[in-house]
């Protein structure tokens, strides 16, 4: 399949590359990064720029892989009108995404209680598979959790005013509608709330050094706001809950396609119109799980606060802990864009990618609305995290999104051959990254070389305009799943 | 024959598998088996707790969907890791019933990998073949 460059860091798939395919293709990824897509990428994106009522182009972000239905890092936005909402553009792990607090700590507080800290995050956040939630729950507390998302952990004590008003849509998608999610979803998440998974999921500690803020000016409004501070991220999902209700729909929506008409290139991108029963009640069934995942990484920062308290004997307010934002970057949202000089609503899916508006967008909260949306993007365990803003570019050209990560560049199974999980923690620890983890293959295939190169991703992203840098986070501290 | 093999070309954040058997029963248990070994170390689970399972579907492929999504919603609904299967089918391949057994999740004991979130219908396949039957599989890890 061949692609051509259309200008510096934009590399397109024309629509003749493939039958079927209605829009062109394009992938977003500097001179070094473009060698090293997978061929999985060309195949996906190629099969998205397929489906009925995509608008404009189907998107890659330079962090882009091979995975399921979509690629890892795909966007594509379709017609509310006339075009598909799809649960493989969203993936399983609906609104996995990631959260960033401030503190007021310094590198040089931290630093002597770096191992008592990482060892009581680890005891306190259930990690791993068959963790048990933080929250007990009864069905009818459950389904207000899915109707009212960080707006629950707010009634009931998980959450300040602060929270809400920094997160992605306030952690609350005020369309959500328990009645069209299965008793399965429920029985499978009712014991998760405030768990964080396994996988390429984290809690980390970061310091942010002098040297690596990039924008001075803003930084400041993102609440980094003195040298080598030390701030968290916090990467999970909507845990079993979530991926039921994928699994649930993707079997709705595949026998629903006959009934209208619908063909697709792989059984992974089975859909259905956005404007049809079925297709709205996955919609609303998607936001119960994505309330679900915001709540989750509410929880878990509850009680990080709660073990920073404790460890340095000091009141949250003298911490200084609060949310910086909250990103969702496996979901799809009904937003409006100038399409061929008109505006068009359409659903964005974003799998593996960052919502990353620029300044001026309603959804804003109005201390960001002047500036831009931070981005947060987490980084493999080894080499840190990034903190971006997203930028006017990004609404004209990515349909207002950017990159969720590095990307892989190497399979789980490999990345275990490559190195043992005890050996990594003792690296990790001779670098100064104290870590603690669930699982020790679960760690090495977690493991810095399996990733493309974060610095790469992130001054693709920086020099094409979609979102830049802000600051880069470097990780002293992790508790893997 | 090999009861299954795990592909590292495809979907590299995920796990992909070929899964074989004799029978269409053997390839339902190699292919369940596969499927917790990518969550666990089997040989850290005692199965000394049972499932009974029944499912049906409107064809081989589908049933064998509907299997391996059994296994991966008991691992968080029940909290247990499944390792021994027996298997009979009805109704001509589109029923099955099954006796799974295995033990509830423990950390301290089992020897605990990556935790599996969904199978996928990427490539999903499931076909006769000369020597029996043999399935590819993906799962979203």
């Amino acid at each position: 399949m061949q692609s051509h460059k259309v200008s510096n860091g934009i590399w397109q798939i024309d629509p003749d590359q493939k039958q079927g395919m209605r829009v062109p293709a394009r992938i977003y990824a500097s001179e070094k990064l473009i060698g090293s897509m997978d061929e999985g990428v060309y195949e996906q994106i190629t099969n998205v720029a397929c489906l009925p009522g995509i608008v404009s182009r189907a998107m890659v972000m330079p962090d882009g892989h091979w995975g399921y239905g979509f690629p890892i890092g795909g966007v594509a936005a379709f017609s509310t009108s006339d075009g598909v909402i799809s649960p493989g553009g969203i993936g399983f792990d609906i609104n996995c995404g990631i959260r960033m607090l401030r503190t007021n700590l310094t590198l040089e507080e931290v630093k002597p209680k770096m191992k008592e800290l990482v060892n009581m995050l680890f005891k306190v956040i259930p990690t791993g598979v068959g963790g048990k939630g933080l929250v007990r729950l009864d069905r009818k507390k459950f389904e207000d959790v899915m109707r009212k998302g960080v707006k629950w952990c707010l009634e009931n004590g998980y959450a300040t005013e602060a929270d809400y008003d920094s997160i992605e849509e306030n952690g609350h998608l005020k369309w959500a509608d328990p009645s069209t999610v299965s008793d399965r979803a429920v029985q499978r998440g009712i014991n998760q709330l405030g768990t964080l998974g396994s996988g390429n999921h984290f809690l980390e500690i970061e310091v942010v050094p002098e040297d690596l803020v990039y924008d001075k000016e803003l930084a400041p409004k993102f609440g980094i706001d003195r040298p080598d501070q030390i701030v968290l991220t916090i990467h999970c999902g909507s845990r079993g809950f979530g991926h039921q209700v994928a699994t649930d729909f993707l079997k709705v929506f595949s026998r629903a396609m006959q009934k209208y008409g619908l063909t697709v290139r792989d059984k992974e991108l089975a859909c259905a119109p956005f404007d049809s029963p079925e297709g709205q009640d996955y919609f609303k069934a998607m936001a119960c799980a994505a309330n679900n995942a915001f709540a989750n990484r509410q929880v878990i920062a509850h009680r990080v606060r709660q073990a920073f308290e404790h460890v340095f004997g000091k009141s949250e307010q003298e911490l200084g802990i609060s949310t910086v934002y909250d990103v969702a970057h496996n979901i799809a949202k009904r937003e409006k864009y100038i399409v061929d000089g008109k505006e068009l609503e359409v659903l964005v899916h974003r799998k593996g990618a960052t919502r990353s508006f620029g300044p001026e967008r309603e959804d804003l909260p109005s201390r960001y609305r002047g500036i831009g949306q931070p981005v947060i993007v987490g980084g493999s365990m080894q080499t840190g995290s990034y903190l971006l803003v997203g930028s006017k570019y990004a609404d004209e050209e990515t349909f207002g999104s950017t990159l969720h990560g590095s990307g892989r560049t190497m399979s789980r199974r490999q990345a275990k051959k490559s190195v043992r999980g005890d050996e990594l923690q003792k690296q990790m620890m001779e670098a100064g990254i104290y870590v603690q983890a669930a699982s020790m293959p679960g760690l090495a295939e977690e493991a810095g070389i399996a990733y493309k190169n974060i610095d790469d991703v992130i001054q693709a992203v920086h020099d094409l305009g979609i979102s830049k840098k802000v600051a880069k986070l470097i990780p002293i501290g992790n508790i893997k799943g | 024959m090999k009861k299954y093999e795990y592909d590292d070309s495809v979907a590299i954040g995920d796990c992909a598998y070929h899964a074989f058997g004799q029978t269409l029963e053997e390839l339902f248990v190699n292919a369940g088996l596969a499927a917790t070994e990518c969550m666990v170390d089997p040989d850290t689970v005692d199965a000394d707790q049972e499932q009974e399972i029944e499912l049906s579907a409107d064809s081989e492929s589908n049933l064998l969907y509907e299997w391996l999504e059994e296994i991966v919603y008991l691992k968080d609904a029940e909290d247990i890791f499944l390792t021994d299967f027996q298997i009979e089918f009805l109704d001509g391949n589109k029923k099955l019933r099954a006796k799974a057994r295995g033990e509830k999740i423990n950390p301290q004991k089992h020897g605990i990998k990556a935790d599996v979130k969904a199978v996928t219908m990427y490539r999903f396949d499931l076909k006769k073949t000369e020597e029996g039957w043999e399935a590819f599989i993906v799962l979203d890890l």
